[in-house]
């Protein structure tokens, strides 16, 4: 051990070597470190000691009792045995006692081979169990739509329990009952899938055996023959990455990765489950109207050369009275597509109208740093410690779920106070010390009036001119609590309370974006301004999110803005995004002449398409990811597309190719005309 | 008669697939028949006289009805080493998940609500053997020398216990990566 360590060192004799570890480690840790391995089974790293197994118990010298290492702090001079005859026999009873109580039935488990109970036993060589088998009758809960809860299989390790309440702060699994008749329960005794569980599968990933059990692929998923890509999710802006783990090129599950920068141990239930789900049938050919109107099934090559007859019809270079092109994007494709789509959209139609599908969201905070003067938004770090935080427009249980769990575990364990302020319903809400829901188009006052019960706190000392205190003047609590139909006194309190907070933050979401209004994110730069919440960096702790998860991306390649309602073609390059057009949207793609949609799976946009490509799905494709806070991550490709459909970009280049043919060709006619013209 | 230890082998409640594992074996039967003789197994049917006097009695399958218990008492006074073989003699296993029912409606489910039964009764002749209310592992009944989980154990498993037996040698436990419980 270094000796740059400032805690005390301590040094004790395990299984007869000198071991030297830090006071206020436990005898596990300090062995661990030391590469002395003891067995466990409820201990896990991610969670508090709980000493409820018995397995990693060691002999201490001058203790009459075998202590329990994962729990008994490490002291100096201690002398431990690890393994020994004693030792064994006592572990080998345990397991014995843990297989006699419930209905531990190997064979037909589905995590059979993967199961750490049965690799203690293997280790301590139980053959059988001495004891009578109690055999009880214990329910199967299938009620999750993820996952199976088997109480047949339960050790009461209580890591599940342990894992809802200090990882994800959501505390819905708990002890019930006491003695032989202790259950692991959800809520007060209701099945899992009516019970406040948020389907996380965290309780899942920390099971020590088949009593917590994924649906998906239950005999497929664990043992051995697996392999494992690190993907990024696309769900979200906060760039969570996670295990894509795969049988035969199969996904069978997705698992956390400790090592993510951003979201360690946790996953969201967007990217644990629903995303490995195909909810609409693939596209795997394309496909064109006919004369009827109908999409049907095409070739490639027919489909291509129409798209790139369109496109060359469409090009700006061609006619200047011509309606131009528009390229819309997900936002949810690596940085490489949507560069490769932005020098198609370019080079080959001449446009520079290429977005995100939602675009305009960032429009509008690119808006509101026009008229406000932009602001330096804070880190992940300034979140992490907040003790009060309010969110604007923003249901991260919904869109940010990872950032949901954080505040929910912050909350979990009263390490902040969270104030929602949402025109809509939101999941957040359950959590929020004060829920805020003003009529719908009230926000703007709404936050008018926070600004000026804070000026009145005192709050903002001298900072704001007196041009904005006149601004806020007139939106006193009383008369925004009537237009919006709030509560004054919750408004007054939610000023109170942000104001007595030593690190609050504010966080917006994509909702508020979303309304197109660039003074409700200039409002809440404002309120940090004036407050003068900065970080040690001077970053002000506020920060935005948006809907798409690589927008920082898309930002930096300067997808900003594009036009589609006068377009001729709009070319949509959409991915896997369930993105539902807003009216406006619609109108215009049914406006359009032309209109070429790039899916991987059939959609609602698919009404408006007169030519539809296939494209692949998240797990399809290999890129570089942008998170909020501008982190930049690669993401694996995880399987093979199916049969029929081809790359992105390999698409997009054979239209290039045929529209240069068809450019050839024209010029071709153009100078056989002219040839023909001089002649005569 | 040679004087090579006597094994001899019984189902009770099984599948029989711990007695096929002990066939896969394969060629090493040969070299177990060095070292020992086979008296009988269920394959032989018991035509030659019922149970042997063996040195290593095989039992596979769970207790599940009286004539089992009958059978399986006899075993154990006739062979000087009694082996719990596979996971139903030793843990239970797939005849245990009819523990979670009462045994009325188990016998109800077997002679009455199967699909293809028409007028079924449950049989309560006299001759026939009475089910009991829990299927048990074998150690319930008898005192069991050595266990051999697996469903089916391996074929190695099988013969590294066998072939350490009939030599004399009884083994502390199963070494890894021949215990297994599936």
């Amino acid at each position: 051990m270094s000796s740059t360590v400032l805690t005390e060192t301590i040094t004790l004799t395990i299984d007869g070597r000198a071991c030297n570890g830090r006071r206020g480690q436990t005898i596990l840790e300090l062995a661990k470190d030391n590469g002395i391995d003891i067995p466990t089974l409820c201990h896990h790293p991610w969670l508090t000691n709980h000493g409820a197994c018995r397995m990693c118990v060691v002999e201490v010298e001058g203790q009459r009792r075998l202590v329990t290492s994962c729990a008994a702090p490490a002291e100096d001079g201690q002398v431990v045995t690890t393994q020994s005859e004693k030792l064994s026999a006592m572990r080998q009873m345990t397991l014995e006692l843990l297989f006699a109580e419930r209905n531990h039935i190997c064979p037909f488990c589905p995590v059979t081979g993967a199961c750490e109970l049965q690799d203690r036993a293997y280790d301590e060589g139980v053959t059988h169990t001495r004891y009578q088998y109690l055999f009880p009758i214990l329910e199967v809960d299938s009620t999750n739509p993820f996952f199976v809860q088997d109480h047949n299989r339960c050790i009461l390790c209580g890591r599940c329990v342990r894992a809802c309440n200090e990882v994800v702060g959501q505390g819905t699994l708990n002890f019930g009952s006491r003695g032989t008749s202790q259950m692991v329960i959800a809520d007060l005794g209701v099945p899992l899938g009516e019970s406040s569980c948020i389907s996380c599968g965290t309780c899942v990933d920390v099971c020590p055996t088949g009593a917590l059990f994924d649906k998906r692929a239950p005999y497929f998923s664990k043992g051995e023959g697996l392999t494992r890509r690190a993907v990024i999710c696309p769900d979200d802006d906060l760039g969570c990455s996670m295990n894509v783990v795969l049988r035969s090129g199969i996904i069978a599950r997705a698992e956390s990765r400790e090592e993510s920068p951003v979201n360690g141990p946790l996953l969201s239930r967007r990217s644990r489950y629903e995303l490995l789900f195909e909810p609409t049938p693939r596209l795997t050919a394309p496909r064109m109207r006919n004369e009827a109107g109908e999409l049907v099934e095409v070739s490639w090559d027919e489909a291509l050369a129409a798209a790139a007859k369109a496109l060359y019809a469409n090009s700006a270079d061609r006619d200047s009275e011509q309606a131009p092109v528009v390229g819309l994007v997900s936002g949810r494709l690596p940085r490489e597509t949507l560069e490769t789509f932005r020098g198609f959209i370019a080079e080959t139609c001449g446009s520079g109208d290429v977005d995100t599908l939602f675009g305009p969201e960032r429009q509008v905070r690119r808006a509101a740093s026009h008229l406000f003067g932009d602001v330096r938004e804070c880190g992940f770090e300034a979140i992490q410690e907040a003790d009060v935080v309010l969110l604007v427009g923003f249901d991260p249980q919904k869109t940010h779920q990872v950032l949901g769990t954080w505040l929910a575990r912050k909350r979990y364990n009263e390490q902040c106070k969270i104030i929602s302020l949402n025109a809509r319903q939101s999941e957040v809400a359950g959590l929020a010390n004060i829920d805020i829901k003003p009529r719908r188009g009230s926000e703007h006052d709404v936050l008018l009036g926070l600004l000026h019960e804070l000026n009145n706190l005192g709050h903002f000392g001298g900072r704001p001119e007196q041009a904005a205190r006149d601004r806020w003047a007139p939106y006193n609590a009383e008369r925004v609590a009537a237009e919006a139909r709030i509560s004054v006194r919750d408004l007054q309190r939610a000023a109170k309370m942000y104001a007595a907070a030593q690190k609050p933050v504010v966080l917006y979401g994509p909702g508020l974006g979303a309304l197109g209004n660039p003074n409700l994110i200039g409002l809440l730069w404002d309120l940090v301004r004036y407050s003068g919440a900065q970080t040690a960096d001077g970053a002000y702790r506020v920060r935005g999110f948006q809907s798409e998860a690589n927008a920082a991306a898309a930002e930096e390649l300067g997808l900003k803005g594009a036009d589609p309602s006068t377009a001729g073609l709009i070319y949509v390059l959409q991915g896997d995004d369930p993105f539902e057009p807003q009216p406006e949207l619609s109108d215009s793609l049914r406006r359009a002449e032309t209109v070429i949609l790039q899916a991987s799976h059939e959609g609602r946009l698919m009404r408006y398409a007169d030519i539809v490509l296939p494209s692949l799905r998240w797990c399809e494709r290999e890129g570089t990811w942008v998170n909020v806070m501008g982190l930049t991550q690669v993401s694996e490709a995880a399987t093979l597309p199916p049969a029929g459909v081809r790359p992105d970009d390999e698409v997009l280049a054979a239209l290039a190719a045929g529209v240069a043919g068809e450019a050839a060709a024209a010029a071709e006619a153009a100078a056989a005309a002219n040839g023909s013209t001089t002649e005569s | 008669m040679s004087n090579k230890p006597m094994i001899a082998s019984v189902w009770l409640g099984g599948c029989a697939g711990c007695h096929m594992s002990l066939l896969d074996i394969d060629e090493r039967l040969l070299a177990l028949l060095e070292l020992a003789d086979i008296g009988a197994t269920p394959i032989t049917d018991f035509k030659l006289g019922g149970f042997p006097q063996a040195d290593v009695g095989l039992v596979e399958g769970a207790v599940c009805n009286t004539d089992n218990i009958r059978f399986l008492e006899e075993i154990r006074e006739k062979s000087k080493f009694l082996v719990s073989f596979g996971d139903c003699a030793g843990w239970g296993c797939v005849p245990f998940m009819r523990n979670f029912f009462p045994l009325e409606q188990v016998m109800e489910r077997g002679y009455i609500f199967t699909p293809s039964t028409v007028d079924g009764f449950i049989p309560d002749d006299e001759e026939l053997p009475r089910q009991l209310e829990k299927v048990q592992p074998i150690r319930k009944f008898v005192p069991v020398d050595f266990h051999i989980p697996g469903c089916p154990p391996n074929a190695d498993t099988i013969f590294y216990v066998v072939s350490e037996l009939v030599q004399g040698r009884v083994p502390d436990s199963i070494p890894q990566p021949l215990l297994h419980f599936d």
